[in-house]
Parts: C-alpha cells; structure tokens; sequence
C-alpha cells in the first residue's frame, strides 16, 4: 500500500469507531477476483468492486463484528451483482471499445475454454463458486451473502460444476 | 474444502487460482485514481472511483509551509486568501480572513497531529490544540461533502463557516491545519465557532432547476448522492431519439459525469446527471414506448423501488406513505416490466415480481406477512397527472 493511501486511511475519521480504510482494501484482491468470476467482465467486475466499497463506506457502522469484514464485503457485492437495475444497465450499455484480457502462454487456451464454460452457468451459480472456492467462505456464510439457504448453494455448485465437467469434457 | 462441497475440476481450481492472482495484481492500479481529464474506461466504474475517493481522502496533506503562509504576518493590515486543503480528487478550499492581523502563519497538518488529536473532534466538532514551538492545531469535523469554508480569525473569535453545499448523508470526516499566532493573541482564550452550511434547496427544487436549465423534457430518476448530493438522471427527448442534456462537466470527478450549477436565492442547487450508455447514446425512440407508472409505499419498511424493462432500469427510494410517478421506455412492450424492492437498511431484496402489462399501473407496496416482509399489488389505475417524486436519502448505491 503506498503512502497516500496510508495516508488517506489515517485521515478518515468517518464515524467513531469506523473500520479503517486500510482495512475495506486489503479484501480489494479478492473482491475483484470474485466479482470476475461472478460477472466474466473485466469492466463490470471493476463497477462491481467500486460500488461495493462505496456502499461498505456508507454503511460502516451496520458491521457489529469486524473480524467478518471480509464476508460483509462480499456479501454487498454479491447482492449488488444480482441487482435488477445494475444487470439491465448492463445490457443496454453499447460500448464499442472491445476490451481485451492480457493473458499469454501456454493456459490461454485452457483459461478460455474454462471462461466459456463458466459463461454457460448462472450468474449465482457463478458467484457461489466464487464465494466458496474462490474468497473461501463456509457454506452457510456463502449461502448468507446470497440470500439463500445452505442447501441451495450447495444445489447449485454441485449442479453447476457438473455442467462444467460436461462443457469441458 | 469443507461443509462437504463437491471437489473442484482441477482446471478450474487452477482458473481461480490465476483469478485471485490477478487480481491481486491489478487491484492497486485499478484502484488508483485516473488523472483528471482523462477518459473514463467505464462509465460508471469512474465516478465510483471518485465517490470512494470523495469519502477517503478529504484531509490534509503533510507538507511544508505553504507560500500563503509567508504572507501571513503579525501586526499588519490583515490578510485574506485561498488555500487549498485536501489531497487528490476533491480538495477543500479554505478561504482565511485575519482582519487583526494575528495568523503569523499556517502550515498543513501532519497525520501524526491529526491522529493524536482526532478523538478531541469526534467528541466537540472543533477544537484548538496547542502544539510544540508554539503552534496550535485547528481541527474540526466536518462532511467530504464540505469542501469550502471561510476561517475568520481575530482577536478574540476563531470562526468557520461551511459555504453552501448540496444534501450529504456521509459521515464526519476529520480536518485540521496549523495556525501560529502574533504574541498578542491568547489562543487558548479565543471563542470557538463552527458554523454548518446553510440548508440546501430541496431535492425536488434541484431537479427542476436542472431540468428547466437543461431544457431536458423528462427525468428519469432523481436522488441524494453520496458525494455530489442532489442529482437527476435527465434525458431531453428529441425528434430522433434520447440524448443527455447539455451541462458543464466536473472533469474532477468523471468526465462522465455531468453537474449543473444553478444560483437561485442566492443559494446554489446542483444535479447530477448519470451520462451512462442510456442516456449518452443516441437511441431511436420513434419505436419505443414510454411505461407510466405509479408507486405506493403504504407498508411501514422504507424501500428502494427499482422498475427494469428491456431499456433500462428505473430505482427511486420510497419512506412509509410516499408515492410518485415513474417512467420507463420499452423497446419491446411484450416483455412487460419486471420490479424489485430492497428494504432499509439492510438493502435486501424484498419482492419481485414481472408485470407483462403495457397498460399504466400503480404499484402498491404493503406490509407483508411477517415483520419488515412485503408484498406487492397492482391497481389499474394511475394519478391524473404524474405526482412528483419523493424527497427523501433512500438509496441501496449502485444501482
């Protein structure tokens, strides 16, 4: 973390208490890894992280227990990324720059293959993929930032991965 | 990995693996500001930046003594200037006045000051610290959203006025400069004040004052914001289809993103205007009709009404008892609308439901079945004009 950013965290005095903004980017990584899985869109991920944070910073003093920041935060942008406004947006959005991944080597074509199978599942079967095997989050607190229960996650992973295995097959 | 979850195809552990790597590679320069002016890579992914960077980063920058304070000087006819308080994106400008003549100097403050001192703000809002070598830290609370003030300083009153801003529902943020005083002043003994900004035009008064400046002929939704406070999504809809109204950007926030100023009253109203691809793109409208609808929220849960068609999307924030008028183009109105309400202030999702009506409608939200719960109706008929929306600070973000 650089200086400024150091800097600005110290600066904040945003509520009494507040979890310090140091604290919110340290999960920065793994908020936009899991937002990519989730949303297989570089620049919808980095919508995605944005707003998680923007919202985490508006809604600080609702977090009772700091050691569940990470969850927290996954838990705002998961729900984020199922919101019907965001997804619609979305799809209207005409944006003639194509934006390419850098990625080189011999897994290009095995990192493509698994990008279009991951393309063929549901946004949420994504996201409780992401949640668990990626931010690893136990199941009951995946199936929390969904907003469902810990039987349907582990429905939809299961489902899904097989639909994987059949795609990648 | 536990709680008996299916093992994962090795190829896919391995993309998640280089997912997280990746990411944890390009966050901090994702994250970084962009240097103003330059053009956003997404629309919106930029003024989230900025919003983020709105609420982190007032403050004060570490530095030496500013070339104002060298004209500072005890004994004199006094001073007056401008300086620029606050790090990158949204500086604050603090307009001084020493008619005494008893500032001998100002320098910003250092972080270590501000830390040791800041628990003296959150308890009284402002406070006059002595330092070492005779220095004193001025330090107040205050919003990002305050980003001007006057600080007067006599002989015997310390006075700070907030300029005028628009609504701001952030939390306190902690400021601070240095001061040094001629030896005829007690600073101890000075006479505190912080004085809030006056009250800003009300949200609705914004809209139509950015709407009437704009010559824009709808407005899609409008809101509190973070940041910027009061703002509209406006469209003017011309003969060949939809275009954002025409408006001075703010290139230090977004380029994207577009604020009107508007005096009236001798206060200052601002709107905000969302330039995503809905509004930025010219769309042929001759074939899209516009869906009217109503909204009601007679339940006791304060909800975020977000109404989607294959246009677009459509939130607006509704307290108990509030009701307004929404609209939204349809490229295809057999697709109907779909709606989503989010409570407060958990911002979960309460109910949805898709509409396949054409026809207007009015959307009543009611109590559900169990506490916080709700649920949704229709009734066919809607307002004999459309009702204005509702005033109030309910927005999940995002959207």
């Amino acid at each position: 973390m650089d200086t400024a950013r150091m800097r600005d965290a110290e600066l904040v005095g945003i509520r009494p208490r507040a979890t310090p903004v140091d604290e919110l980017y340290v999960h920065g990584p793994v908020l936009l890894a899991a937002a990519r899985v989730i949303t297989l869109d570089d620049d919808e991920a980095q919508d995605l992280v944005q707003t998680t944070f923007e919202i985490a910073l508006r809604r600080i003093d609702s977090l009772r227990d700091p050691g569940a920041l990470r969850a927290w935060l996954l838990t705002i942008q998961t729900r984020e990324a199922f919101r019907l406004v965001r997804r619609l947006r979305r799809q209207v959005r005409l944006d003639p720059v194509v934006h390419e991944i850098a990625v080189a080597g011999p897994d290009l074509a095995q990192r493509t293959d698994i990008r279009r199978a991951l393309a063929t599942l549901p946004r949420r079967t994504r996201a409780a993929i992401a949640l668990h095997y990626l931010a690893g989050l136990p199941v009951a607190e995946t199936a929390a930032a969904m907003g469902v229960s810990e039987n349907t996650v582990k429905s939809q992973v299961k489902t899904g991965l097989a639909q994987l295995r059949e795609v990648l097959a | 990995m536990p709680d008996e979850m299916p093992a994962l195809d090795p190829r896919l552990g391995d993309y998640l693996a280089a997912e997280l790597q990746r990411a944890e590679r390009d966050f901090p320069a994702i994250n970084a500001r962009k240097p103003a002016g330059s053009p956003a890579r997404s629309v919106r992914s930029g003024w989230l930046v900025a919003a983020v960077i709105g609420v982190l980063v007032i403050g004060i920058t570490a530095g030496s003594w500013s070339a104002f304070s060298q004209g500072l000087g005890a004994g004199g006819s006094g001073w007056a200037g401008v300086e620029a308080i606050g790090l990158r994106g949204m500086p604050m400008s603090l307009a001084i006045a020493d008619p005494d003549g008893v500032i001998a100097g100002r320098r910003p403050a250092t972080i270590d000051e501000l830390r040791a001192h800041r628990n003296d703000i959150e308890a009284i809002r402002m406070a006059l610290t002595p330092l070492a070598g005779g220095e004193w830290l001025l330090s107040w609370a205050s919003t990002p959203c305050d980003v001007s003030g006057m600080l007067t300083v006599s002989k015997q009153t310390l006075t700070l006025a907030m300029n005028a801003r628009p609504p701001c529902e952030l939390g306190t943020t902690v400021h601070a400069t240095v001061l040094r005083f001629a030896p005829s002043v007690a600073p101890a003994g000075l006479a505190l004040t912080l004085v809030d900004p006056p009250d800003p035009i009300p949200e609705a008064d914004a809209i139509a004052i950015a709407k009437q400046a704009a010559g824009v002929s709808d407005v899609i939704s409008g809101g509190i914001d973070a940041v910027l406070g009061t703002y509209a999504t406006l469209v003017s809809i011309e003969p060949n289809g939809i275009r954002s109204g025409a408006a001075s950007p703010a290139p230090q926030i977004n380029p994207d993103l577009f604020v009107w100023r508007v005096d009236i009253f001798g206060n200052t109203a601002w709107a905000r205007v969302f330039v995503d691809a809905f509004t930025r793109q010219v769309v042929d409208v001759a074939h899209h009709d516009a869906f009217r609808f109503d909204a009601s929220n007679r339940s006791s849960v304060s909800v975020e009404v977000s109404v989607g068609s294959d246009m677009g999307g459509w939130p607006h924030g509704f307290e108990p008892g509030q009701s307004g008028t929404g609209s939204i183009l349809m490229n295809n109105p057999a697709d109907g609308v779909a709606v989503e309400v989010l409570s407060f202030p958990s911002c979960a999702t309460v109910a949805t439901r898709h509409y396949p009506t054409t026809r207007p409608f009015t959307l009543v939200i009611e109590d559900g079945a169990t506490p916080g719960s709700v649920k949704l109706s229709t009734v066919s008929t809607v307002a004999a004009s459309p009702m204005p929306l509702p005033a109030n600070m309910l927005s999940c973000g995002g959207g």
